[in-house]
């Protein structure tokens, strides 16, 4: 058997292996090593599994991983995302929908603290879920603006899953966390846009309301959230300028979270070990799953699937715009069976060549990846933010929350579409900061 | 005893991460200060990452927390959703114990090379050892699974 047909062997049993219900990071990991071992030998295979946690767990620069996921979770205990969403209730107030429209701007917001989808969609479940159906909204309407609005934590910056692509791809963070910001905004606007259309065909999804509330009013609203704001400046100001690194942002980031927490009584000690408890328990689980990736990765490389992959492009002579429409199909349909991780893992050392190769920029692709990670977490059969809202919400059916997503789905295939043809919404800012 | 064991660990996890940020702080306002950054914080958050990943870990697998895709539960029925339980948990076991093994050697050569940190002199042995301990006691909770039956993710331990 030649060493691609291994490859290619390998990766048709890491996906069975997956939908067999193995943790993905076993999978990746059991591959990783019967395929190496059968290639290389397996003297050798145990060569590389033995260095593979030793170089992740004392990465400098996966150090922001945890420290991320704690600001994010700190932000959380201390009850930001509720004045968060109370203030963008008043800044939408008026508006037929407008608590559909605060929980989408709320998300855009707390993903400026929270690098996590699933963090984002579970705490708007619950902060807009029990107001949402005091004024009688269609279920519809609020499933599916919290699913969608989820999906923005990993977009706008600070992000997980652009710091798990960074390592894999060996990209820069703080010109990730520059390109992500324009597609972010912009895909909060695209979701907006679909409340809009949605309330356009069916007014009756959402009550009609008399409220009003003047300018200052709305202004002072913002106010509300002033410790976002200064999380916000600190850490991505802080990136984009260069007066931090990554990690050294990371941790200013965590430190503030806490102290703001702190100084606002609004965090306790015991709420701070909580935090700390459940940041450790997402990093260990998240580093399992980077060491068996990375093995992954070193059997990817040994097969020569990806230079394969190349060849068999160039030879087909598809043009660039057409290769990026096969791979963000290929996304779609990948993305209704996996998981976001899972996604990144496995697929950037398989498909990062071919991109490259077709000219596109490698900071580039990993927000392209990201938004069409959005439109998985979203899509059934298996889509997380779901998922997450489903255990909040356990008098809601499954189905109906698929459903109530549907229409939203639109949103981040236009914005794919939109980064393919005007790449410079993601390319700009990172030329603009770092060049 | 095995939720006591992973009380402790994540304790002394979450204080190898309180050093992580303790001593990047220190770092910057140190830098502030006297404009020039301390020498050694590289070596310290790379030691301390590794304790607090690793001490972190063996609850994941105590709680079965890694990330599942789960589709065909729904097809299954309960006695071939306990054959494919006990088969995937049989594969954790077996990955373990692949990285526990494959970590004696790399650790056993920087005790015989005598490998030392570049800034702080540390000697990198040290750093091996809550990782050897996180990934020993990892494959001592995938181990414990086997005990708890037919129910996948179970209650994680409370601390």
């Amino acid at each position: 058997m030649s060493i691609q047909a291994i490859g290619v062997l390998g990766v048709v049993v890491l996906i069975l292996l997956i939908f067999l219900r193995f943790p993905v990071a076993v999978a990746m990991g059991l591959v990783a090593f019967v395929g190496y071992g059968a290639i290389n030998g397996f003297d050798s295979a145990l060569q590389v599994m033995g260095v593979i946690p030793f170089d992740l767990g004392t990465n400098y620069a996966l150090s922001q991983l945890p420290l991320f996921v704690l600001m994010g979770d700190l932000a959380v205990r201390s009850g930001m995302s509720s004045r968060l969403y109370g203030a963008a209730q008043t800044i939408f107030t008026g508006l037929r929908g407008s608590q559909a429209y605060a929980t989408l701007g709320a998300s855009a917001g707390f993903g400026a603290v929270s690098g996590s989808s699933i963090a984002t969609a579970a705490t708007m479940t619950r902060v807009s879920v029990p107001p949402m159906r005091e004024a009688k909204y269609d279920d519809r309407l609020s499933a599916g603006s919290i699913a969608a609005g989820g999906t923005l934590g990993i977009l706008i910056p600070p992000s997980i899953a652009l710091v798990v692509y960074a390592m894999i791809a060996e990209q820069s963070v703080p010109r990730l966390y520059a390109a992500s910001l324009i597609p972010g905004i912009a895909l909060c606007v695209l979701y907006c846009l679909v409340v809009a259309v949605m309330l356009k065909v069916k007014p009756g999804m959402a009550p009609t309301t008399d409220e009003r509330v003047g300018f200052g009013e709305r202004v002072r609203a913002l106010g509300q959230v002033w410790e976002i704001a200064i999380l916000f400046a600190l850490v991505i100001g802080g990136l984009y300028t260069g007066i931090f690194t990554a990690t050294e942002a990371a941790a200013v980031g965590a430190f503030g979270a806490w102290f703001l927490g702190v100084v606002t009584r609004r965090l306790t000690w015991r709420d701070t070990f909580n935090g700390f408890l459940s940041t450790l328990k997402t990093t260990a689980m998240l580093y399992v799953i980077l060491i068996a990736a990375n093995a992954f990765t070193y059997f990817v490389v040994l097969t020569q699937i990806p230079q394969g992959l190349v060849e068999m492009v160039t030879n087909l002579g598809l043009g660039p715009i057409l290769v990026l429409v096969v791979i963000g199909v290929f996304y779609v349909i990948l993305g209704c069976f996996l998981e976001a991780f899972g996604m990144i893992l496995i697929t950037v050392p398989i498909l990062l060549p071919v991109v490259v190769q077709a000219g596109y920029d490698p900071i580039w692709f990993g927000v392209f990846l990201v938004v069409m990670i959005e439109l998985g977490m979203i899509t059934p059969p298996v889509g997380m933010n779901i998922f997450v809202m489903q255990a909040e919400l356990t008098k809601m059916k499954l189905s109906r929350i698929y459903q109530a997503v549907l229409p939203f789905l639109a949103a981040p295939i236009i914005l794919a579409v939109i980064l393919i043809l005007v790449p410079g919404i993601a390319t700009y800012l990172p030329s603009l900061f770092f060049d | 005893m095995l939720d006591r064991l992973n009380r402790l660990l994540v304790l002394l996890a979450a204080v190898a991460l309180f050093v992580v940020i303790a001593i990047t702080l220190f770092d910057i306002v140190l830098a502030l200060v006297t404009g020039r950054p301390y020498s050694g914080v590289y070596d310290i958050v790379q030691a301390f990452l590794a304790a607090s990943v690793f001490l972190a870990m063996p609850i994941v697998f105590r709680g079965e927390t890694n990330i599942q895709v789960n589709l065909i539960d729904g097809l299954l029925g309960p006695k071939a959703r306990a054959v494919n339980l006990f088969i995937a948990r049989l594969a954790t076991l077996a990955f373990m114990i692949i990285i526990g093994w494959s970590e004696i050697q790399p650790f056993r050569d920087t005790i015989l090379f005598g490998d030392i940190l570049y800034e702080t002199g540390l000697k990198v042995w040290i750093i091996w050892i809550p990782i050897l301990i996180g990934t020993a006691l990892s494959i001592l909770m995938v181990v414990t699974t086997f005990w708890r039956g037919h129910q996948a993710n179970a209650e994680e331990v409370e601390v």
